[in-house]
């Protein structure tokens, strides 16, 4: 993906994604309210970035049932809807079209930061058109910070030396890792960070990155972007990230269940996060959803938060009203009248049990954001400038050229049940879909990205092979036809030995293992494991994970991760997000599988 | 230099226009009645950003006012730029010596006066510098007298708080306020920076001619952070913005409900100067006079005593320590000099 409108089209394919992912909870959902028949009230429709979605609903339920939802004497009907903010902007600079996909045309937009209602801005200035987003107050902060876990915090002279990206950027320029501090068990450093594209933290850390790069704090600049040391300075911490993806949710599961089994140290070292992620983390509930029944655990070594030397970038979630073709003036009004209830003090102290700051600041910044949760309210005490957009967006076109490159099986279930319809009333099959899905997403693999091509299934030969290598793994710019026409052709034929492939997959992996590449196997299958001998089943499941994990800890280990897609409904979720964890991968659900379009650009994300 | 984020998303705001806050609109025969001084037909205000919550409290006792909310700047540029009236626009509520400015533009384009009056002073709110103390306390050792001042805090704009006694987690010295090229107070507090900086009020634009000045000036936009605003530092804390100048009537009240409260001083720098509400009624307007009396009446007294500023008369709302007088004038440069700085500063943004 290397031109801006890639970026656009690879971020509105996230608006599902987030929330089919497994590891990445989306904070909850508005369905209940965004399906509500609103009668006949003024309809207030309102895209949220995810992790507010839970109080956004719960505050406009509220709003929704009060004598103050009126304009003139008709009622307002606020209905939230959850909306990844990368792939919110993306459909606003398109017009949000589709609605019957993308949801309705919001007239409340509410991203996890400004910095997004500036790029829509831009994108339609740049199209000759107005603008749609004007300033807004903070509904609820929350800082970027550096999550690291206490003992390599402390390893570098944190509470006492402050510390900033130059720091952990250092870090992950020495050779010598974790040894240069005396703790060689830790093994390099490893970096968390999430696809700039689709994640607010991963675009501010990015931000950071290139100020870190110049030395600058504000200004910066589209030549400063071009200069050889600081293009040799960014691509030197991407080559320390574990992966990307499209939340920091993924991390930080990932994370919490590597710390359960005592190997936290050894998954990342540090990871761009939002303070409020450091928070939940810490109180055991490192995807911000607590389920009901879930009693949380708080994790054996705790995260602390870095509050950057040189000065951080917050989330500030405004509440945009837009001021777009589809929004009439009544719905303006109404959308004000939320937009000052949810700012009033009694609303906006429940922002805090969220681990949020309130914007409004007549009310106390106060549990849970305290030290005993690893964040400190009395920081940060210096802010970076949120660059202008058109540098904005020329970071994103570099990080697209300097993200760490990627060595990738595709791993794709050819069984006899992918052929089954994908839909009840349709012609395609879930192969159809699942094919079209995979050809998309070779576009987003850019050009040195290595990706080959493997199917699977039994009795493949004459021989009972289980998988079949079509493409092997080279280059995507000299395969990529060839790739998108071995998956085209593709047929369903029998079983699913899904732990044997998973096996040799990860085995082929870790032979051609590459220190500089993100290693990873995208396994799709519809399938629960279907060989020959269903008697060893569970004895072949507990080997491989036992494999697996083998494999993925400790500090000399060759991480090869597994994100697995569970694809149908008969796809066996459990145990692949058993396997994905066991390489601190990610599972993701698409027992939809209409929605594998979304899901493929989400796994892909992570590359 | 790049115009930041935040500048260009104010920018494109201010660009596109009003925003109508509360849009009583009526048919030709104009008529929600109610109005307080017995009148119906419907008056158009205009107020300066800084004054919205007034003009929402003009709207809540008169509901023949509709208001619309836009930065001075923005209608100065309305105003200069139309030889007639402006329709939809009876009287504008702002800060003199806006009014002067753009009579003055329009005077040297020979153009006649756009306000058939400009009412006597109805408010004022001295201009005040809000900075969190710990900061203050570093930066004080640095300011004549042990006293804070624009001049003061613009010397050191920019430069590491480490090399002047502060803490090097702090960065560099950041100074701020509204935009004065659209901000009604904003364009205030610059002349009362520049004021400071040359030692007098009595200023000429050929005042700003030497390098001095044009160092001065370069020096304290290139300090002035993304979020320079009082609302600013109230809502992002300290890593936001050091000191703020701004009138007392935003930063008083706010600071006495704010959590921060005991976290920033707001100090009245010398020579005290201030910033006094107007209502300009437009030449050619059928409202002008109508809607004078109700901003003059007793609504409107109570609107702006409400919001922070000083009444004659009208009690004082928290925040607000009268027990500082102010002076006899604003005690603040010419509106053509006022104008000049804007010009400047827009140069040097």
């Amino acid at each position: 993906m290397k031109r801006l409108a890639a970026i656009v089209t690879m971020a509105a394919l996230a608006l599902g994604a987030t929330a089919c992912s497994s590891s990445s909870g989306s904070g909850g959902n508005g369905d209940d309210l965004s399906n509500a028949d609103p009668g006949s009230c003024i309809v207030v429709d309102m895209a949220s970035s995810p992790e507010k979605i839970t109080l956004m609903t719960e505050l406009a339920k509220e709003f929704n049932g009060s004598d103050e939802a009126k304009v003139g004497e008709r009622c307002v009907f606020v209905r939230p809807r959850s909306k990844a903010s990368g792939a919110g902007a993306s459909l606003l600079a398109a017009g949000w079209p589709d609605p019957d996909t993308n949801g309705p045309q919001p007239v409340i937009w509410s991203p996890a930061a400004s910095a997004w209602g500036a790029v829509v801005n831009q994108r339609l200035i740049d199209a000759g058109k107005s603008p749609i987003t004007e300033p807004s107050k903070p509904f609820m902060l929350t800082p970027l910070v550096i999550a690291m876990p206490k003992p390599m915090a402390e390893a570098l002279g944190y509470p006492n030396k402050p510390l900033g990206f130059s720091d952990i950027i250092a870090l992950a320029n020495n050779s010598q890792g974790w040894a240069a501090f005396g703790h060689p068990e830790w093994g390099p450093f490893r970096l968390g960070k999430t696809n700039p594209n689709f994640s607010t933290s991963g675009l501010n850390f990015t931000i950071a990155q290139y100020y870190a790069a110049t030395g600058k704090t504000r200004d910066l600049t589209l030549e400063d972007l071009a200069r050889p040391d600081v293009q040799a300075f960014s691509q030197a911490v991407e080559s320390s990230v574990v992966h990307y993806g499209d939340t920091t949710l993924t991390f930080l599961n990932n994370m919490y269940k590597a710390d359960a089994r005592g190997t936290a140290l050894t998954y990342a070292s540090a990871v761009a996060v939002e303070e409020k992620s450091v928070i939940d983390y810490n109180t055991g509930n490192p995807d911000g959803i607590l389920d009901p029944g879930e009693v949380p655990k708080p994790p054996r070594i705790p995260l602390v938060s870095i509050y950057p030397k040189e000065g951080t970038l917050f989330s500030d979630s405004p509440l945009f009203i837009l001021d777009a073709p589809w929004v009439g003036a009544e719905q303006k009004q109404g959308a004000a009248l939320f937009r000052d209830f949810v700012t009033r003090p009694e609303n906006q102290s429940k922002v805090l049990e969220f681990g949020f700051r309130p914007g409004n600041p007549s009310v106390a910044i106060g549990d849970p954001i305290n030290t005993a949760n690893g964040a400190d309210p009395d920081e940060p005490q210096a802010l970076l400038e949120v660059p202008d957009p058109k540098v904005a967006i020329g970071i994103l076109d570099q990080w697209d050229k300097q993200r760490k490159p990627a060595r990738v099986l595709l791993v794709i279930d050819v069984s006899g049940s992918m052929g089954d319809p994908a839909t009840q009333d349709g012609f395609a099959t879930k192969l159809d879909l699942a094919k079209q899905a995979a050809i998309a997403s070779l576009g987003e693999f850019k050009d040195d990205d290595e990706v080959g091509l493997r199917v699977f299934s039994t009795d493949l030969d004459a021989n009972g092979a289980t998988s079949l290598d079509l493409v092997p793994i080279g280059p995507i710019a000299q395969q990529r036809a060839e790739l998108a026409q071995r998956i085209d052709d593709l047929v369903p034929t029998n079983g699913t030995p899904l732990y044997d492939v998973t096996a040799d997959s990860y085995a082929k992996m870790l032979d051609g293992f590459d220190t500089s590449r993100i290693n990873a196997v995208v396994l799709l299958t519809d399938g629960r494991n279907e060989d020959d001998n269903p008697d060893d089943d569970t004895d072949q499941r507990d080997g491989l994970l036992a494999e697996l994990r083998e494999g993925s800890e400790g500090q000399v280990t060759r991480p090869v991760r597994i994100f697995p897609i569970a694809y149908g409904a008969d796809a066996d979720l459990a145990t692949l997000r058993r396997v994905a964890d066991a390489t601190t991968g990610a599972a993701y659900d698409s027992s939809n599988p209409t929605a594998i379009n979304d899901v493929f650009a989400a796994v892909v994300s992570n590359f | 230099m790049a115009r930041r984020l935040g500048a260009l998303a104010v920018a494109v705001l201010m660009i596109a226009g009003a925003v109508v806050l509360r849009n009583h609109i009526d048919d030709d025969s104009g008529s929600s009645g109610g109005a307080s001084d017995g009148g119906s037909e419907t008056v158009a205000l205009t107020c300066a950003t800084e004054l919205a919550v007034v003009c929402n409290a003009l709207v809540e006792a008169d509901p023949s006012v509709r208001a619309t909310v836009e930065p001075a700047g923005v209608t100065a540029d309305k105003l200069e730029a139309t030889s007639g009236a402006i329709e939809g626009m009876d009287g504008w509520l702002v800060e003199a010596p806006w009014p002067d400015i753009v009579d003055g533009a329009r005077q040297s384009s020979g153009t006649p006066s756009a306000f058939a009056t400009t009412s006597d002073v109805l408010a004022r709110s001295p201009l005040v510098m809000a900075m969190w103390n710990d900061r203050l306390a570093a930066l004080l050792p640095n300011c004549a007298n042990g006293a804070l001042t624009w001049k003061c805090v613009s010397e050191v704009a920019g430069e590491k708080w480490s090399s002047i006694g502060g803490e090097s987690a702090w960065q560099t010295v950041k100074p701020g306020f509204a935009d004065p090229i659209d901000d009604g107070v904003g364009a205030l507090v610059l002349a009362q920076a520049a004021s400071s900086f040359l030692g007098t009020t009595n200023l000429s634009r050929s005042d700003f001619e030497t390098d001095e000045f044009q160092n001065w000036i370069t020096q304290l936009a290139g300090a002035v952070p993304q979020n320079p605003t009082f609302e600013d530092m109230l809502a992002i804390g300290q890593s936001a913005v050091d000191v703020v100048g701004t009138t007392e009537a935003e930063a008083g009240p706010a600071l006495a409900s704010s959590r921060d409260k005991d976290k920033i001083t707001i100090t009245y720098p010398a020579p005290m100067a201030t910033a006094d509400v107007v209502l300009a009624s437009v030449d050619g307007a059928s409202g002008g006079e109508r809607l004078a009396r109700i901003v003059s009446g007793d609504a409107g007294r109570r609107a702006l005593a409400g919001a922070g500023w000083r009444v004659p008369d009208e009690p004082a709302v928290e925040g607000v320590d009268t027990s500082v007088s102010l002076p006899s004038a604003s005690g603040l440069p010419s509106p053509g000099v006022i104008d000049a700085l804007r010009d400047l500063w827009k140069g040097a943004r």
